[in-house]
This record gives structure tokens, sequence and C-alpha cells, in this order.
């Protein structure tokens, strides 16, 4: 499997390199680390990275000093603050630098040296994000294409990397079609800390409905779709992630049938709903995105 | 078009200095007030607003209050519909609740009392208020079939 995502890692202290690369290649990250912002530079000219784990505090200056900024504003320079997303890593950062992090730079998260061995999970989440954000950017940059003109899309689209669209049937003689988003696919995806997205939970944007799901669809990191019954909204929907190369985890109950052109496709079939959710809850932190 | 601005502050003297700046902007505000959590919650729901100026400890006193991140959170919460932005302003701040601010809220800004700077605080919230404008926009409430 290809990596997960291209990490590149600025940290004046070789110990803390290593570190740091040990706990992003063994979540699947491609890793490559620098030791001064003219290093990391120079490595992001050589090959684009999705994400920066920048330590503010470089070499022997003065504390007060974030020196890791420099990072930052040379991929401001170089334009690709779209581009590459930052997370940072450091010791001692003030309030007013970890203020200047979100704000000026808009990095996914911020955290203390002293404290990341209590907080891996929260960092890979963050590393994960940044590179969500980042393969997207990069999808936009292509432009989107409307769904009825094929033309370039003028909606505003707003990617949320923690946002996941769900397509499903409301009703079904099989199950309970309300319980299995409550509590299986809501339940599990606001376990891994993802926040889920049903067309009818939201107040309708714009002047199409069609429109609306094509937005919601773009905006999200991935899309959970439920082909039980073979509603054709649901499979419209399916079809239109297909076409835009979006990651579609497809589920159905066990005692729906699959329509023929989705026999070849790998899918999550379950019996209840709390087995939904397991399987949901292991499979989903193991998606390419 | 004036916008619609909630200060939540429990301190007479920061919600009166707040409320002060807004007023002699060059931008109109409707400027709304509460000095208590209840009261902010209360504003939430009767009033579309575009900003939230929001205060963490809302009982000076009571040094484990932290009403104003629940605030935050309802915002977030209705942030879809109404495209209200978020500013927080501080005088107990740390880096756990701008972390959770800022990633997990949304927030545009997380300023500490003691840093203040009136001119960068008029030109946040003026900021604040466009995108607000430009989010809700695009709203238009109808039901979905399927």
């Amino acid at each position: 499997m290809d990596a997960l995502g291209e990490i590149l890692v600025l940290d004046d202290n070789a110990d803390w390199r290593d570190q740091l690369r040990a706990i992003l290649e063994k979540d699947g990250f491609s890793v490559r680390t620098a030791s001064n912002p003219e290093e990391a530079s120079e490595l992001l000219l050589e090959r684009p990275v999705h994400a920066v784990v920048v330590d503010l505090k470089l070499g022997d200056l003065d504390l007060s000093e974030d020196a890791g900024f420099a990072l930052f504003e040379e991929i401001d320079r170089l334009d690709l603050s779209e581009m590459i997303y930052g997370v940072v890593v450091s010791g001692h950062a003030s309030p007013k630098s970890t203020r200047e992090a979100f704000k000026r730079y808009g990095v996914v998260d911020c955290f203390e040296k002293g404290e990341l061995h209590t907080q891996i999970g929260q960092f890979l989440q963050a590393i994960r994000e940044a590179v969500i954000k980042a393969k997207y950017a990069q999808l936009s940059k292509l432009g989107f294409r409307c769904f009825k003109t094929g033309s370039t899309c003028t909606c505003s689209i707003r990617f949320n990397s923690r946002q996941v669209f769900v397509a499903m049937p409301y009703n079904s003689e099989l199950i309970v079609m309300d319980d299995v988003y409550d509590l299986g696919i809501r339940a599990a995806l606001q376990e891994l800390n993802y926040e889920p997205l049903r067309a009818d939970k939201k107040p309708v944007l714009g002047r199409d409905l069609m429109c609306n799901v094509c937005k919601f669809i773009q905006e999200s990191a991935f899309g959970i779709v439920d082909i039980t019954d073979w509603n054709p909204n649901v499979l419209l929907e399916l079809g239109m992630m297909f076409g835009w190369g979006r990651t579609a985890v497809i589920i159905k109950h066990e005692n729906s049938q699959v329509p023929s052109d989705l026999r070849g496709a790998l899918y999550i079939e379950y019996a209840s709903i709390n087995s939904l959710k397991e399987q949901l809850k292991d499979g989903i932190p193991n998606l390419e995105l | 078009m004036a916008y619609n601005v909630l200060i939540v502050e429990d301190t007479p003297d920061w919600r009166a200095k707040l409320v002060g700046y807004l007023v002699q902007d060059e931008e109109e505000y409707n400027i709304f007030e509460a000095g208590d959590y209840e009261t902010a919650l209360q504003i939430l729901d009767d009033q579309p607003l575009d900003v939230a100026v929001i205060d963490i400890r809302l009982v000076d006193w009571d040094e484990t209050n932290e009403q104003g991140m629940l605030l935050l959170k309802e915002l977030d919460r209705i942030a879809d519909v109404n495209g209200t932005q978020a500013i927080v302003i501080t005088g107990y701040g740390d880096k756990q609740k701008m972390r959770t601010a800022f990633r997990d809220y949304r927030v545009i800004d997380f300023i500490e009392k003691h840093w203040f700077k009136p001119v960068e605080f008029k030109e946040t919230v003026r900021k604040a208020a466009e995108e607000a404008y430009r989010a809700r926009e695009e709203v238009i409430d109808t039901k979905y079939p399927r």
C-alpha cells in the first residue's frame, strides 16, 4: 500500500526527530526530517508534502523566539499554504505563539512536547486531518466540475475534514433506519471524532436539492453509503462519489441484495446495529482517503 | 445593513469597554449584551447573530466556571444554520482551552485580556461579521424528501 501521506518533521533535536518519525511511520505515513527551516524548505521543494510537524523553538536562540514559524512563512511565500497543513509539537510554546499558530498559520493542532506521550491518539488524528485537507486542496486545485453543466462549479465549497457524508434510505422493512443512523453510523463516527452529515438533518442551502447533495459530498472527508433496498437517490449519490473519486464506505443489511453493478465492490454487511458500529469503528481508521 | 453582535462578559467594565469600541467603529452593529450564561443562551435563541464575543469565566468569583466554553459549543452546533462566528476574550485562558476553541469550536480568535488591542479587536469583529454574512447568504430553509 502507498503511504497514507507525506510528512515533513522539523525539529532541531535528533531524539525528537527519531521519535516523531517512529510514531508516524508506524501509522503508515512516509516521513522526512529536517533540523532547520532552510533544510525543511529544500525538502519540500524536492518532493511535495501533505503536512509539516513543526517545533517552534529551534537552536540555541532565545526561547522567546519562535524560529519554527519561518517554515510557515516560507510555505506562505511559495503560495503553498492551501496545500500543506501544519501541526505544532513544541516545548514551552507560549499562549501567544499558540494563538499565532492557529490564527495566522491555520495549523490543525498544537501539542506540548511534555504532554505528547499522553496524546498520541490526538496527534495522529491531527496528522490525518492535515493530510486529508492537503489532498483535498490538490483535488480542488484541478477545479470542481458542476454535476449539471460539467463546467467549473461556482458554489462555495468549504471542506471539513471531520465531516462524513451519509447517504441512506430513511425507511426499510428490514431494519429501523433511524436506529442504523443514530446507534450505528453516528455512534461509530463520533467515537472516531468525525461528524456525520445526513442531508435531511441539515437546512437546505442554495436553490437545488442535488446542488446541496453535491456540495455535501464535496465538503466531506469521505462517505458512508447504505445501499439496503437500492434506494435510487442513494445509488445516484454513490455514483456521484465514484465519479469524483471520493472514498465511499458501502454498507448494507445482510438480507438486502446487491445491485449487479456493485457485485465486485467491497462492502460491509451488517446483521445488527451493534455489529455495524463495531465494523465501522474497525474499518474507518484504515481507510485510504 | 447592521450586523448583529452579542457580547457575553460578566465584568461590567469590560463589557462597557467592548461595547464602546464597537459603537465607535465605522461598521454599523446592533449590539446585544449578556452578563451571564442564561441571558446569553436566551439571546442566542431569540436572535440570529453574526458575531459572538465570549468571555470564558462568566462568574467572576468562581474559578471553576467555564460557561463560555459551553456557549462556544452551542454556537458551533448552530453555526451551519446562521453562520455565527465566535471570538474569545478571556482573562483566564490556557493553552488547552485555546486548542479546544480553535480546533473544535472553530473560533476566529482567542484573545487574552492582557494583550488586548482595540484596533485589532475591531478588525477581527469586522472580518468575522463579513464571514458570517457570506456563510448565511446561502441558507434557505426547506425539507428533504426521499
